[in-house]
């Protein structure tokens, strides 16, 4: 709670700095990952978090965990001049983790979650 | 540059790709290597849009085709095939839009619009599928409206047809991340294009009112979206699906 607290003041911080401070040719989005290896998160080694990561990634349509280097292009584009037309903007990048029907094996229990069509 | 972003040897389909906005992602993909269909239903504005492309450096096709009837977007594919050999990169791009206050307007004209707008996208999507498969996955990526994060009473229809792209991007997102095919949404605020001509004789009525109320304080360029569609159209965004992104100088958060 209190992280998703922090997390979403940063969000809305993000929409009222982009406009406060657009005037000063300041460019201000977010970006939000999603499972993403990193020392708060292992997704392998010795201290991998298995069943969260296993069921993430089982449920995320890229089918795997991201690594520091998926952000290289996103990081990219909202430094640099290509970006100078986008503020304000909060930009999801979980490999389709948050479309990827979590919600769906949040309740197995009911025989009519398989929304995708497909037999389990 | 990061070669990540590098779309040498991949073929993309830019539908409403003939004009103003789309034009501008066409040569956007183009300038990182990637040979670029440009389809539109104008064919002058098919022609001038191959030529300009051409004169950049790219290998530029043109295909005259309404994104709304299934035999023309089945014929689009082929084409395209026929003359790269593969696709690997759809935008969405096609669209029309006037006001018709929701009272007055006729379900023809609604269907109309529905169909251009949002089945179009259908269309596409599932031609271009098969051809993504076999070329090892693919990236998807539907042009919406920042009018899905507000509200206008003369665009019901273009806003419920944005609206069912914007989820149609999630889903299949969803649905065909496991063929390695991702699928976002870029959400243009005001552009400068025929649709909203934002200077010159023709210049909207709500463009100084809009760039008074934008925190970059300017209305955008296609050029403006080269960056944003070399991102997610290229393996820099591998990471990133059903992913709904503004693209607007920071208008809706203004309005």
């Amino acid at each position: 709670m209190h992280y998703a607290a922090a997390k979403g003041g940063m969000d809305h911080m993000t929409q009222s700095l982009a406009r406060a401070w657009g005037k000063d040719n300041i460019q201000v989005n977010a970006v939000l990952p999603g499972l993403v290896h990193s020392e708060m998160m292992p997704c392998f080694g010795p201290n991998r978090i298995g069943p969260v990561v296993d069921y993430i990634v089982k449920k995320t349509p890229v089918q795997r965990f991201g690594m520091p280097d998926d952000f290289e292009g996103i990081s990219i584009l909202l430094a640099s001049d290509a970006s100078s037309f986008i503020t304000g903007s909060i930009i999801v990048a979980d490999g389709g983790m948050t479309v990827g029907g979590l919600n769906e094996a949040r309740t197995p229990q009911r025989s009519t979650s398989n929304l995708s069509g497909e037999p389990e | 540059m990061n070669s990540k972003f590098d779309l040498t040897g991949k073929v993309a389909i830019i539908t409403g790709g003939n004009g103003g906005l789309g034009l501008g992602i066409a040569k956007g993909l183009a300038s990182v290597g990637a040979k670029v269909a440009v389809v539109g239903r104008n064919q002058d504005k098919i022609n001038n849009a191959v030529e300009q492309l051409q004169a950049e450096g790219a290998d530029a096709l043109g295909i005259q085709c309404d994104v709304s009837q299934e035999d023309d977007v089945n014929r689009m594919v082929k084409e395209t095939v026929a003359r790269f050999g593969r696709i690997d990169i759809l935008f969405n791009n096609a669209a029309i839009s006037w006001g018709i206050p929701a009272e007055t307007m006729t379900l023809e004209q609604w269907n109309n619009f529905i169909a251009i707008n949002l089945t179009s996208c259908f269309l596409t999507s599932k031609a271009c599928f098969p051809e993504m498969v076999k070329a090892g996955g693919g990236k998807i990526i539907n042009v919406g409206s920042i009018i899905t994060k507000l509200g206008f009473g003369k665009l019901v229809h273009y806003a419920a047809a944005k609206g069912g792209m914007d989820h149609m991007t999630q889903s299949l997102a969803q649905g065909w991340g496991k063929h390695n095919i991702q699928v976002n949404a870029l959400l243009p605020g005001l552009v400068d294009t025929e649709m909203m001509p934002c200077e010159g004789p023709k210049k909207n009525k709500l463009v100084d009112y809009a760039v008074k109320r934008t925190p970059v304080g300017k209305f955008g360029r296609p050029s403006d979206f080269y960056g944003i569609s070399i991102l997610l159209a290229s393996p820099a965004s591998n990471f990133i699906t059903g992913s709904i992104i503004v693209v607007d100088g920071g208008l809706s958060l203004s309005i």
